[in-house]
Order: structure tokens, then sequence, then C-alpha cells
């Protein structure tokens, strides 16, 4: 939003000094420096499919392995064993505890699955799952329990976390664009940070955002005064920032992409379903990201969103309980994610991205009288990706032995799920890890990524790596603690940077035994701000945003 | 601390000015001035006054209404209904009855691409109308029989031997007692799973009336009934007793089988519920943060959120109490010694409905009138508001979800969920599409901003020519606090005179005055409209 273009646009006023010049592209030289993030240096991304509403996992994959049960469950809406829209079974050389079929409307999940592109994880939710949407919703985004509050979701907390000169020293030379992009008109609350600006930007159409913002607003106030109306007003500034920083090179990545011509992405529903449902809403928002990819774009994590799945009603036609709305859902969803890898593939982009789908929750294995289904529990998350380890997480679910609540067991903890893919496909840190998902080690039954795609092979242990913890405190007032770890007797250096990414002073420069090394930095002498601690050693880099008040 | 004590002495602009951006949808200067001179007592009194309710949509084709009759589902029809709310909206200026019916659509969500049928959705704002003022208990019980909510969240669909429990959970987490803490398997502290299937049973067996001849007797306005069978006896509700948990004092709710017992059973229920204090608690909390600020402290907490809940309490939860004990008070006014928590003034980001409501009515604009120009009434609103809102992030009465637009319920950011990279920029396109009397998507909007004859027909301006003072006048509406000298310089120095002197802008007034010239005025005047409204200031109200 520059104050030249909106003068300009009304008329013969004089233009102005223009105030926010084009992308403020910050420099960060230092060589050092700029590997600082192994997490953030290589090349994957993370797609996340939000199946909003709530889905009712068991008509989407369905339990062969209980299915008398679950005829018995839900009789309306039970997807059939034979017949020419019978269920489509997954691995007839499963287990049988692993039995299960895809919805009908899903064959196009299904060639992905049997070309080892798509893992099926059953049964996943928390303890004490939530049945409210929107609670639900704050869980799954914020990562944590049952009965914690959070104020920041773990997307923004991961993202800040690899990124710690993120927002003061973005967009930089490495990277230009938001570290996360939710396509859509809002940004959802995984993203944001305890404080401050989200660590996402929304953007449905970059060439529309890119006009848009060039032709409207003016100055920035400068005098912010410490009340609520400064604290909105802060608020509100750092979106224009955002906006302006990130608009012109949205564009541009835009414009220099293309998806594949060879690749024809779905609109529409083939088989019958209420008007509402017919329309492929997830398909344009994967193409669109295909395409800023083939583009350029660096960003790491997307968010996508298919919604109503809120099925409590007329979820399957009262005649045909293979259509309707819900197929209608899995049909787009399917059709979505198979055009989304074929493009990428073509593209030569299928060993950057991994997507995975997830839910507040899923639904009651009971139906109820309006050929609908009630909030339930626990549900499968589908995991898609040339990096995947292909096949079933899990046993699918046993009807005959569910909760007090009549609801599905929970076979996996959806932190652990997100903490695999975080670990094994983000290559992200021990200290990554802890930060995003408060300290939580994981859960070792857990292997969605494929061995020739783990992040490192050789050491998937975090014993075997280095680490540089967060300081404590931090915001710092007069001194810090700064503790690292060393896998075997090495080399380290520490320095401290300003985020201009000039470096101010050297903590350590040495030798050091393996095993874990703590000092206490003064920081008396510097100004208040924000810094970066940057560590090297074993040829890992780390950096963590320490503030002094 | 925190206090309710009413404010003393007469209000002066600035906090009238705040009371009328929280409690209306705007008005004009003259009207703020107006309740500048009065007393916290008599601008409630003014404020919590209901006009008459409006005459209901007319269908330009019959030019008779159809929200009587017609049930079917025409897209038109939502036009012309949604175009009547935003009229009503416009019109209120100096009653907070539209405000009221807005918020309890925020409270009582439903979405008009479920409900579908736009006559139903008129009754569900007329029944708002009907209580905004009044009994909020009583409205909860006619809220769960009311034919559009009946359809939203599946009442309809909910019978004896398949219960559907959608609008009970809904019932309990949104719309009244609110979910506490989850403190075990199922349990909500407030409520417990088990709760919301009991309620789901006690709310068997209803049904839409979309003929709109199941008349309340006490609101006069079309409702749901009980399902019956060819007989006339109610065949669909569960007659067996209803258990609640120790969250509601093991209530039982005992089963019936008549129309009566049924409509009984549900008073009850809503009753058993409104026992509980966390439900006065919840929707005060709600009120707070709609009408004053987003953030609830301890102190707030205790200090106004607690005795606000006992007014609730003791007047039998009428609303009109509760609203002028807070609209009163020295805390909404800032006038108290809150330890935090305090400066409310522009502490809430205006919707987009009302930056869109406030600034037309601030500046005079006058759209037409339904009365005397139907269809061009309509036009004006499919041309402007239509496009304008969605582009800054709300579909009047399409709210996200069923817990509502996120501005009001979605922890922590509440109302900053009104905007993004993307809606803040068209909150500013808003603005210039104003001045420019265009459409978002092109071609002529009907109506514009021209702020030359606004300044001149306005009475209140000290001196038009002296460029200081101009800039001063304006924003001593325009904002909701007064803004730091360096930021009115730059209205006035770096906008309206463009750099130069600021005898520059007295010449090219005396110059229009002599010559009739108003090009060169306009156009600066228009400059200073963009810069001082394209503003993140401008937001906050």
């Amino acid at each position: 939003m520059k104050r030249r273009d909106f003068l300009s646009a009304i008329g013969p006023l004089a233009a102005a000094p223009l105030l926010l010049n084009g992308i403020p592209v910050r420099a960060m030289s230092n060589q050092f420096l700029k590997k600082f993030a192994m997490n953030a240096d290589n090349d994957r991304v993370l797609i996340l499919v939000q199946l909003h509403g709530g889905n009712d996992g068991l008509n989407t994959i369905i339990p062969l392995n209980s299915y008398a049960e679950y005829v018995n469950l839900r009789p309306n809406i039970a997807i059939p064993d034979t017949g020419s829209r019978a269920y489509l079974p997954v691995d007839t050389t499963l287990p049988s505890d692993q039995q299960a079929a895809f919805h009908p409307d899903m064959a196009d999940a299904k060639s992905l699955y049997d070309d080892g592109k798509m893992n099926i994880v059953q049964g996943v939710t928390y303890p004490n799952t939530n049945q409210s949407h929107f609670r639900g919703r704050d869980i799954w985004f914020g990562g944590g329990s049952y009965d914690e509050f959070k104020s920041s979701g773990w997307m923004g907390r991961y993202l800040e976390f690899i990124f710690p000169d993120f927002p003061e020293g973005h967009p930089s030379q490495d990277m230009p664009d938001p570290v996360g992009l939710e396509v859509g008109g809002a940004v959802s609350f995984g993203f944001q940070r305890d404080s401050g600006v989200p660590a996402a930007i929304a953007v449905e159409d970059p060439v529309a955002f890119f006009d848009l913002i060039n032709g409207v607003g003016g100055a920035l106030p400068t005098n912010i005064q410490g009340t609520h109306f400064g604290e909105e007003l802060s608020y509100l500034m750092g979106l224009e920032q955002q906006a302006n920083d990130y608009a012109a090179r949205l564009k541009s990545v835009y414009e220099s992409g293309t998806n594949s011509a060879s690749v024809t992405y779905p609109t529409t529903y083939s088989g019958t379903a209420p008007a509402n449902y017919q329309d492929n809403e997830l398909a344009w928002q994967l193409q669109l990201i295909a395409r800023l990819l083939a583009g350029g774009i660096k960003t790491k994590v997307f968010l996508t969103r298919l919604s109503r799945f809120d099925t409590h009603n007329d979820q399957t036609l009262s005649n045909d309980p293979t259509m309707g709305a819900h197929a209608a859902l899995l049909y787009h969803l399917s059709t979505a994610m198979k055009a989304f890898q074929d493009d990428l593939q073509a593209l030569g982009l299928e060993d950057r991205v991994l997507s995975m789908t997830f839910s507040e929750f899923g639904r009651r294995p009971t139906s109820n009288g309006s050929f609908g289904t009630d909030h339930g529990k626990a549900a499968p998350m589908l995991v898609f990706g040339k990096g995947v380890n292909g096949g079933m997480t899990g046993l699918s679910p046993d009807l005959s032995d569910l909760d007090s609540s009549n609801n599905l067991k929970m076979q996996y903890d959806y932190r652990d799920v997100f903490i695999d893919v975080l670990e094994n496909w983000m290559g992200a840190d021990k200290p990554t890890i802890d930060y995003t998902f408060d300290n939580r080690t994981g859960d070792p039954n857990i292997n969605l990524i494929n061995p020739n795609f783990a992040t490192d092979i050789d050491n998937p242990d975090f014993s075997q790596k280095p680490a540089l913890y967060p300081n404590t405190p931090n915001p710092v007032q007069d001194e810090t603690l700064v503790r690292f770890f060393l896998a075997k007797h090495s080399h380290v250096k520490i320095g401290l940077f300003d985020m201009q990414g000039k470096e101010l002073t050297t903590l350590v420069d040495e030798d050091r035994a393996q095993g874990v090394h703590e000092l206490t930095y003064q920081v008396t002498h510097l100004t208040a701000g924000t810094y970066m601690l940057a560590m090297e050693a074993e040829g890992y880099y780390a950096a963590r945003k320490m503030v002094v008040k | 601390m925190a206090s309710l004590t009413p404010l003393s002495g007469t209000l002066g602009t600035a906090k009238a000015a705040h009371l009328l951006r929280r409690a209306t949808f705007g008005t004009k200067q003259a009207e703020i001035e107006n309740f500048a001179n009065m007393t916290v007592t008599q601008a409630t009194n003014l404020l919590l006054t209901a006009p008459p309710a409006p005459t209901p949509p007319i269908d330009p084709s019959t030019n008779q209404t159809w929200v009587f009759t017609d049930n079917t589902t025409q897209g038109t029809y939502r036009l012309y209904l949604t175009a009547w709310w935003m009229h009503n909206m416009m019109q209120s200026q100096t009653s907070a009855v539209e405000k009221m019916i807005f918020f309890l659509h925020t409270h009582f969500t439903s979405k008009f691409s479920v409900v579908r049928i736009s006559a139903s959705v008129y009754h569900q704002l007329e029944l708002f109308r009907h209580y905004a003022f009044g009994d909020w208990r009583k409205l909860t019980v006619k809220m769960t029989y009311d034919n559009a909510m009946l359809r939203f969240l599946d009442g309809r669909t909910n019978r004896k031997n398949s219960p559907n429990e959608n609008y009970a959970r809904e019932l309990l987490e949104l719309y009244s007692i609110g979910k506490g803490p989850q403190i075990g398997e199922g349990n909500y502290t407030n409520y417990t799973e088990d709760d919301v299937q009991a309620a789901a049973r006690v709310l068997t067996g209803w049904n839409v009336d979309e003929s709109y001849q199941t008349i309340d007797p006490e609101t006069g306005l079309a409702a749901g009934r009980v399902r019956v069978n060819g007989a006339g006896i109610p065949n669909q509700h569960d007659i067996g007793d209803k258990q609640f948990s120790a969250a509601f004092q093991n209530t039982l709710i005992q089963g019936t089988n008549t129309e009566a017992g049924i409509r009984g059973e549900a008073e009850q229920l809503i009753h058993m519920i409104f026992n509980q204090t966390a439900t006065a608690e919840n929707i005060c909390r709600k009120l707070y943060r709609f009408f004053v600020n987003y953030r609830i402290t301890d102190e707030i907490e205790q200090d106004i959120i607690a005795p606000l809940a006992q007014t609730f309490i003791t007047q039998n939860f009428q609303i009109k109490p509760v609203l002028e004990q807070l609209l009163q008070s020295e805390h909404f006014y800032d006038a108290d010694d809150t330890t935090e928590g305090d400066h409310h003034f522009g502490a809430l980001l205006k919707s987009p409905l009302e930056l869109f409501t406030q600034t037309l009515n601030f500046f005079e604009i006058d759209l037409p009138d339904p009365a005397t120009q139907l269809s061009a009434h309509y036009t004006s609103f499919s041309r402007g508001a239509r496009h304008f809102l969605p582009a800054m992030g709300m579909i009047p009465y399409e709210p996200i979800e069923t817990a509502g637009y996120p501005a009001y319920h979605q922890e922590p950011n509440f109302n900053r969920n009104w905007v993004s990279a993307n809606t803040i920029a068209y909150r500013y396109k808003f603005i210039q599409n104003l001045q420019e009397g265009t459409q978002l998507v092109g071609g002529s909007l009907g109506y514009e901003l021209d702020p030359l004859p606004y300044v001149e027909n306005a009475t209140y301006f000290q001196d038009i020519s002296d460029p200081v003072l101009l800039v001063q006048d304006l924003a001593k509406y325009l904002f909701a606090i007064d803004l730091p000298v360096e930021r009115m310089d730059y209205f006035t120095k770096d906008i309206l005179v463009d750099g130069l002197d600021l005898g520059y802008w007295s010449q090219l007034w005396l110059d229009y005055q002599l010559t009739s010239d108003a090009s060169e005025v306009r156009s600066r005047l228009k400059g200073l409209i963009n810069a001082m409204l394209q503003t993140p200031e401008y937001q906050l109200g």
C-alpha cells in the first residue's frame, strides 16, 4: 500500500516521496548466518488440507475387519460391499486387522495408494477429544491437549522458530516469500504467533492481490501509543507491511510459474449431490500452489481448506448411501489430490512436496435418522506424496470395541503425526520440535516418511545430532543462559548477530567435548531489540531469536 | 478498580461519539453533538428505545411482501431481504435496536445458505427485534423452535428414535452457558456430553412450519410446530424422562406427550440452563466483548462481568437494564481507574458493516428510500454493499461457521479476525470507490462521497479556509482518539496543501469562492478524505 499510488489515483496531486519502496529486501550477507537453519534450508514444503466440519472417517476408509458391525451401526448410510458402487478395497494383501476400503468415489486416492504415494494413519485424535467444532479446531491448530488453551498455533510456532528473524528480517534474500501461505481470505489460528502478525498471509489470486495493494493506502502513522488503540494500530500496520512486502513477489512468482499442460484439475462432482456440494473447492487451491512452486516460491507451509464436512443431515442420499454430500467431498479430495500429485510429477516438483489432511474430529459410528452422523472422535489422516511411506499406519478400527461414549478409540495422537512429518520430512531438529509441541517426543510407531526421503538417513536419532537450544530467559534483561549439545567432540562456533545479519560478537569458537554445554551471556551492553544467536558445529547450523529488553 | 458507577455530567463530544460508534450503525455530526449535551441516562433512554418496527420488505414484481407466504428459495429474495436489513441499520441512526439485532445474530448464528428460505430469516430477524431490549431467556426459548433455527441446526430432523443433537450442542456451547474447561472425558465443567444428548431428547419432535401459519401468541411471529400424527397427537417426541448431570444439579425433566407438555419441556430446559450463574456470566462476557473490549482481565471479570451478570439475573434476564448499566458506566468511558484493560476508545476494529454504514451515515450519503424508490433501493444495495462487504471479509447473514463471525468468539484475536493483508486493502479500496462513485466490480455506484458539498453544507466547520481547523474539525469525529500532532500535520501539510505553504489551501478556497471553479478544492478535499479514511486509525472504533 503505497502512498504515491493512492495520491496519483485521485488526480492532480503532486506525487509525494515513496515511503515504502517496493520489496525491502533486507541484506543477510553473512555466510555463516546464511546457513543458519538447516531446517529452513532444505526445499521441502508441507501442504495441509483442512477438512472443515469434522470428516466422517468411517465412510472415507471403511473398516472391512468389522464390516458387519459397521452396517449394523449405520444401516442407512453404510457403503455397500456389492454392486457397481461398492467400496474399493485398499489392499487385499494387508493383514486382516488392517483390512479396509475406500469410498467408491475415491478411485483416484486408491491409485495414489497403489503407487505407494499415500499413507492412511488410522484412529488419530487426542485424549478426551472435544466434540465442539470450535474448540476442536483450536486444539488441532494450537497443537496442545484437550485442556490447554494456546494463544498461538503450532504452524506459527514452527515457522517463527525456524525463521528466527521473522518478521523483522523478512523478506530477505534467502526467504523472499511469506513463510506460510493460506489459500483464502483470512489467516487461520494455526499460523498465529503469541504476539504480532501471523506467520502466513492469505492469498487467493496473486495478480489481483498485487493490483489491489498497489492501488490503495497511505503513509502509516509513526507515533504509536501504548494503549489498546495503539496495539490494534500496530497490528494493522504489521499487516500492511506484510502485504506490501509480498505482493510484488507473489505476482512475479505466479507469473513465472505454470501448471503442467498434461494435467486437468477437476471442477465438479460427477455423481448426485446437493447443489452447494457440486463444485470442487480444493482443486483450484492446489493448482495455485503447484503453480507458485513451479514459479520458485520458497514458502514452507501451505494451508488449504475443503469445507462442509459437518454432515449431521443428508450426508448421503436417502436412496443411495454411496452418493450425496459426503461422497462429493471425498470425490473432490481424491480427484484434486491426484491431479495435484500428477502436476507436481510433471513439473519435476514431486520430491519436494508432502500433503496431509486433518479435521477437527471424526464422526460417530452410529448414524442418525437424518442420513447423517453426529460429532465423534478419532478418524484417519491421509498423507500424500512421493516421499511418503506408502501403506497404512495402525489398524482398521474395531467397531466391536468402542469407547465408553460409543466412539472410536484413539490409536495415535495428532501431535505425534505432525511431529513425525516435521522431523523426518521437514528436517526439524529437537529444539524445533520442543518449541513447536511443548517438548513432546513423538511416537516411534509412526514412520510416515520413506527412508529414501528421510532428511537425515544416517542419524534419525536426535541424540546423534548437535542442537542449539533457545536461550533462557528470553526476553533477556541482564544475562541469559545459552545451552547447546554436541553429538561428538568437535569445533563449535556461536555468534551473536543483529537483524541485518551483522555479527556483533563471538561467544564460542573452539573445540568442545561431546555433551551438553552451557554458558552465561551478559547483555547489558546491548540496546533493547531483537538479535540472533547462531551456531555452527559438525556441519550443522542453527539460529535462535534473542530479545533484549 | 473498574467501575460500573454511572458517569456523571454531560458526555461531551468524544464520549458521545464513542457511545454512538459502539451502540449504533453511525449517525451524523449534529446527532453526535446532540448526544454530547446529554447525561448518560438521557443518552441511553434514547438509544435503548426501539422505534416502530419497519414494514416488511417488498417484492418489486408484485409490490407485495413475500415474507408471510413464500417459502421458495430464490436468490433475489435474499438480496431483497439483505437490502432491507441494511436499510434498517442505516436508518436506525440514534437507536441501538439494529445494533442489538445484529449482536443477537452474531450470538444465535444462522447461515442464510443453510436456512435458504428468506421468509424464515425475516421472522428470525423480527424475533431478534421483538426481544432486542427484552427477555433474553424467553428469546432463547423461542429460538429453540424458530423456523430458521430448526433448519440451520437440524432441529426439524431431531426425532425420538434418531435424535440429532446439533442444536442441543450449540444451545449449550454457544447460545447460553458456554463451554467451560474440559475437566474429564466428555465433561466441559458447565455441561457434559450426556447433557448434550439429554437436551437433544428434550427437543425431539419439532418441525418447521413454512406456511407461517403457526403464530406464537407472545410474539405474534411465525414459529415452528410440534410434529403430530393424523389425529393431531404428537408422535416424534421422546416421552421418556431426561436426566441431566451434576452440572445442572441432577435435574430431571419429565417426559410428556402433549403439545403443551413438549413446549413446557423446552422451557424447563432453557430455565434450567439459565438457573446457572455461568449462563448470565457467559452472555455478559459476550456483550462486553461486543460493546466494550475483547480483552477481559481478572479485574474486569470481577468488577464488571460478575455484577452485570447479577443485574441480569435479578432483572429476570431482561437485557435492557444490563445494557443501561454497561453503557452508562464510568468503565465504558475510560473514566474509572482500571489498572489494566482501560482505554477502550478505538480498541475495537470496526466490522465491515460498521465501516460501511458509519461512513455513509457520517457523511450523510442518503441511499434510495424503499418507500418511494423501491427498485433504486435494491439496485443501490446490489451495486454497493453486496460487493463491498464480502471483499472486506463479511457476508451478511453468512458467518463462516456455526460459532459465528470469528471476530466475536475466536480467541485470542477476536476483532482482529476481520482483517488480513487482503481485507484491509479492500477497506481502503472501499473509500476510494466511494469517493469515485464507482462499484467495486466497475460501473457507476449511483451514490458517492463528495466532500465538497459536505463541508460546505455542514455547519460545524469553524473556518473551511483554515487548513488546520478544517482537518481538526473532521478528525474530531472521524477518529476515536485525538491523533498525535505529527499525524495531524501529515494530513494538513503533506496532503491538503501538498507540502506547500498552509496559505496555499486558503488561497485555493478563496479562488473557488471567486470563480466557482470547484475542481481544485474538490481534488484536494478528496485527497484529504482518502488520506484520513484509508488509514489504520480509521479502522478502529
